[in-house]
């Protein structure tokens, strides 16, 4: 069964993090980026070999919800796009291939 | 004079009265803000010497972590996010959200800090993987070194 409050909640950071308005952050593990959000609120976007999910915590550390690339009414596509993107701007991927960029002309 | 305080004594001290309960007002309520100020000085002193200690034990995790001593890490880090709980319930009213949010970070980085260090040795990891780790504990005090500066900065413009 769908959940609509999810599927919106996951709507809401895609769309905030195609926009570039959420601070996701590079963390130990090599495949999880993490940003909070509100004083109150932990996200975190990681990819196993499972495929992708998205989990919301409260400020205590509790789950909130946990999304998946299987979950109903999203997109696994969605999800994929969501910690790419979250990926990039984490590891701040466009300003250093600027930077390359840059060096390459100089060359 | 005296006939005019003698005929109208009563009005005289209603006044005398009045004049003084006005200063006592005026001083309670200096006394009372004095004292709240006061309270709120020795409030952020605390809060600025919690932002040291835990700013102190993230400097510990990275030193460790980059002397392979994965055990005295982990002792650090699963005391770390026990403070750092502790800190986001007791200033919970004092901080304002970018520090909330820092210290959010701070523990979910902690908490994947202590994932990777209890998989294994430091030694064992891969050297990226070590340097993701290595990355993430500066990260971490980082956030620790700027809230204690925050902290600090908040006490000064409090008690001057």
């Amino acid at each position: 069964m769908e959940d609509t409050k999810a599927v919106e909640f996951f709507q809401g950071v895609l769309s905030k993090t195609r926009a570039g308005r959420i601070r996701w952050q590079p963390t130990a593990e090599d495949s999880e980026y993490i940003a909070a959000i509100g004083g109150q609120f932990t996200l975190s976007i990681s990819s196993d070999r499972y495929g992708f999910g998205l989990v919301l915590k409260d400020q205590d550390g509790r789950v909130l919800t946990a999304i998946t690339s299987i979950d109903a009414g999203i997109e696994a596509n969605d999800v994929r796009e969501l910690y790419v993107t979250a990926r990039r701007q984490a590891l701040q991927v466009d300003d250093k291939i600027d930077q390359v960029l840059g060096e390459l002309s100089k060359l | 004079m005296i006939n005019f305080l003698a005929g109208n004594w009563g009005s005289v001290a209603s006044v005398v009265g009045l004049v003084f309960s006005i200063l006592a007002f005026v001083f309670s309520k200096r006394a009372s803000k004095a004292a709240l100020e006061a309270r709120n000085a020795t409030l952020l002193r605390s809060l600025s010497e919690d932002m040291n200690g835990a700013n102190r034990a993230a400097g510990e995790i990275v030193t460790y972590v980059g002397m392979e001593r994965g055990d005295m890490a982990l002792l650090r880090t699963n005391e770390l996010m026990n403070q750092t709980s502790y800190f986001l319930a007791r200033w919970d009213n004092r901080l304002s959200e970018e520090p909330k949010n820092n210290l959010l970070s701070a523990r979910e980085q902690l908490r994947l800090i202590h994932k990777v260090l209890t998989r294994g040795t430091i030694a064992d990891l891969s050297p990226k993987a070590k340097a993701e780790l290595a990355q993430a504990c500066q990260q971490v005090n980082a956030i620790f070194s700027e809230e204690y500066g925050r902290a600090v900065r908040t006490s000064e413009g409090e008690v001057h």
